[in-house]
């Protein structure tokens, strides 16, 4: 069912209750959408409703010449460039790159949440097998490519995005030494979080300097060696501790002692430490702190070797890394959600965070761009889910009467008809 | 200032002076000449040009401006890298000798970079650098300790030895050198000048044909290289930096092809940031006379392409998998190998 169904989403009604919908929430305020600074040195492109048309090249004078065009057009996605250029019009080698902002991206998309395999759904448009968690590369039984996913976004996985926007952030600011003020955190109005950093300094930066950056943030080719670990073989001194004063030093030896403070026989056995082992560690766990915190010599904790040792270095790096987009973020000519904009696979805005907000933020009530309002609706099939204080569904083959907002997020997600 | 001829004390300095090229055919301006012709020379022999104390202050303020005409002058790329390598090495060479608060100043100075020292001296780690500045140049590095996430980054100041200092500031001036040669200079040259550009053309050509020879004798048949391993091995002449993997595939192709190591070794040693002894380590290593004792193969084909070193997608070589097998391909195409030599050296040579 569901998803075997064509998904008619580009039958007529639906379309024109979209766009009806956009145009009245383009048209409600002047500060619908925020233009990027420096806009007439931006590239923006659209995406149309219907043929899903990417228009790109465009450039804009001002806030409200751009807020005009998106009023006209009504697009189903709006980007710009985090790219500054010197005539943004032009093909992309002739544009003349002045430099771009650094942007982050934090997708639900790039982290293994248990909720996927209950929510996300995909089916293969050769032999319509369908399965459910994230789609595989290749239908496992007739070897197609082309398959349809279906990935739908609960609570869990919003977390998920948070809990790595917030890594990132402590990274940005403690490690970087960015502050606040050039740092703006957006909710992408699906499935998580665009960080924008804007930066004379930074603009400059090239490709591989912002890998260097994203390699940082992710812990990838983090080398133990460089952190103290020179020998995991003659384990004389598995940790310089002298040198620990930040950085990665600092979020090593943090997570070590968060997750000793809690571990159980299980959870020491889950990253592959011995049973043995395990249980010994959580006998003695007041004196491995106590080493730790002392900044003593790792092995004066008896039965605890090297090679146990490192499983639990490496689990502490692997909690405390910013699991990001790493594509976005190295692309110095990416186009970017235009923030305050409605997001075409769900009619929620990119919405921004208020500074030092982003752990108590409600993407699910901060992106709503609708109140009251009520659609009668058909819906083949859906999640449940809350926008506000309002909790909508689980549906399946029903005709119900929704707010707008609800309504709108089924009929975005393909999900049902407006009737 | 006549150490450090990329600051602004010294480029005003010689603005001060008021020379133009063009009285450089004076008599008492010869010993400024010979030694812009010395820095150039040093420069396609050895690679690293010396500081000469014994020389008048002026002499050596003054070559430098000469030299880098007579570069640009000449126009050849090969040269262009060779003379900014050159006088940056010597650079390195001098500031290691330098204090710290003479570094800082330099770096924060001349380079434009935000580079302190540590309040609390005494530890290896004395030196802070901005990450923007150090992601400028570390990345041309390849060494994993160079790696940003390798390094204590604490309030976006990266912490580094004098020694890594050192080294990331003389990277800083390879480029600016390399920028300042760049531009071709179309004017009509002095005859003394003239003079001296014959003869540092005739040496660079000369001293190319007997790197050529040199190099890579008998065993390895330039010309008949997959095109992946030739671009590489040009690369690594013109003295461009090649990325880690690209070493690699390159030094095991030439083990494989009977290079021996220390050819390999002295190949090597010009490239951005080859230390001789690392560069030693690493070869004898892919060689299997270090660490693990395991002899390694160059990549096939398919891991070359993932990495992006594959040329044209395989469709310039035979249908084979291996870059080992299309070079015995092309050898066993006897006359067609020949004229590839031909083709293979010109390219080598950076000639337009
Ligand atoms: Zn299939
Ligand atoms: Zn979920």
């Amino acid at each position: 069912m569901g998803l075997r169904e064509k998904v008619d989403i580009s039958s007529l009604k639906n379309i024109a209750f979209i766009k009806e919908s956009f145009l009245d929430y383009y048209r409600a305020s002047k500060n619908a959408i925020r233009a990027p600074s420096d806009i007439s040195k931006r590239e923006f492109g659209f995406q149309t409703f219907g043929d899903r048309l990417m228009v790109r090249h465009r450039s804009f004078k001002s806030q409200e010449e751009l807020l005009r065009f998106i009023q006209a057009t009504v697009p189903s996605d709006c980007y710009y460039s985090a790219a500054y250029y010197e005539d943004p019009t032009l093909e992309m080698e002739e544009k003349g790159w002045l430099g771009a902002d650094l942007i982050f991206d934090v997708d639900a998309d790039h982290i293994p949440t248990r909720c996927k395999a209950i929510h996300d759904r995909w089916i293969c448009l050769n032999c319509q097998r369908e399965g459910r968690g994230s789609a595989p590369d290749r239908c496992m039984q007739c070897g197609s490519q082309k398959i349809k996913e279906e990935q739908w976004f609960c609570e869990e996985c919003l977390e998920a995005a948070k809990l790595e926007a917030l890594k990132l952030m402590d990274i940005l600011l403690l490690d970087f030494g960015l502050s606040p003020e050039e740092i703006q955190v957006y909710f992408s109005g699906h499935r998580g979080y665009h960080i924008h950093v804007e930066s004379e300094v930074l603009r400059e930066l090239d490709q591989i300097a912002r890998k260097e950056i994203v390699d940082y943030a992710m812990g990838l080719g983090l080398d133990l060696a460089f952190y103290g670990f020179k020998d995991v073989i003659a384990f004389e001194n598995p940790f310089d501790w002298r040198r620990q004063e930040g950085g990665w030093h600092r979020r090593i030896l943090q997570g070590l002692y968060d997750f000793l403070s809690t571990a159980t026989v299980d959870s020491l056995e889950e990253i592959g430490i011995k049973k043995v082992i395990s249980e010994e560690i959580v006998k003695n766990r007041d004196w491995i702190l106590k080493v730790l915190w002392e900044k003593g010599p790792l092995n004066a904790v008896k039965g605890l070797g090297p090679k146990a040792w490192e499983k639990l270095v490496r689990y502490s790096i692997d909690r405390q890394v910013a699991r990001i987009d790493s594509v976005v973020t190295t692309d110095i000519h990416r186009l970017i959600r235009l923030p305050g904009s409605l997001h075409g696979k769900t009619g929620l805005m990119k919405a921004s965070v208020e500074r030092g907000e982003l752990e108590a933020f409600d993407p699910m009530k901060a992106s709503v761009a609708f109140q009251g309002g009520s659609i009668r609706v058909y819906v083949r099939e859906s999640s449940q889910f809350r926008l506000g204080d309002e909790t909508f569904g689980p549906f399946k083959d029903t005709v119900t009467e929704l707010p707008r907002a609800a309504a709108l997020l089924i009929v975005c997600k393909g999900l049902g008809d407006i009737l | 200032m006549a150490k450090y001829p990329f600051t602004r004390e010294a480029s005003q300095y010689v603005e001060g002076i008021g020379l133009s090229l063009g009285d450089m055919d004076k008599p008492e301006f010869a010993p400024i000449l010979n030694r812009a012709e010395e820095r150039i020379f040093e420069a396609i022999k050895s690679g690293e040009s010396k500081f000469r104390e014994d020389l008048d202050y002026e002499v050596e303020i003054l070559s430098f401006p000469v030299s880098v005409a007579l570069v640009r002058a000449l126009g050849d790329p090969f040269l262009k890298r060779r003379f900014a390598l050159s006088e940056a090495r010597r650079i390195q060479g001098l500031l290691s000798s330098e204090g710290p608060s003479k570094i800082v100043y330099l770096a924060s100075t001349a380079l434009k970079w935000k580079v302190n020292m540590k309040a609390d001296l005494g530890r290896s780690m004395e030196f802070l650098i901005g990450f923007v500045d150090y992601l400028k140049v570390a990345p041309s590095f390849h060494d994993e300790k160079w790696k940003l996430i390798n390094r204590i980054v604490v309030e976006g100041l990266v912490h580094l030895t004098k020694e890594e200092l050192v080294r990331l500031m003389t990277e800083g001036i390879r480029h600016r050198f390399e920028k300042i040669v760049e531009p071709k200079l179309d004017l009509e040259l002095p005859k003394s000048l003239r003079e001296r550009l014959e003869r540092i053309g005739e040496f660079l050509s000369q001293r190319k044909r007997i790197l050529k020879a040199e190099e890579l004798p008998k065993v390895a048949i330039i010309g008949s290289f997959p095109p992946c391993l030739k671009v590489l091995y040009e690369s690594l002449l013109a003295g461009k930096s090649i990325s880690h993997v690209g070493r690699f595939t390159l030094t095991s192709f030439l083990l494989a092809v009977g290079v021996g190591s220390d050819e390999i070794v002295r190949l090597f040693t010009g490239l951005a940031d080859a230390d001789e002894r690392i560069t030693l380590y690493q070869v004898e290593h892919i060689a299997g006379r270090r660490g693990s004792r395991t002899k390694y193969t160059p990549p096939s084909c398919s891991t070359l392409k993932t990495h992006g070193l594959c040329i044209e997608n395989g469709s310039l070589c035979g249908k084979v998998r291996h870059p080992i097998i299309e070079y015995r391909r092309r050898l066993r195409l006897g006359q067609k190998a020949k004229e590839a030599v031909a083709e293979g050296f010109e390219k080598a040579q950076g000639k337009p």
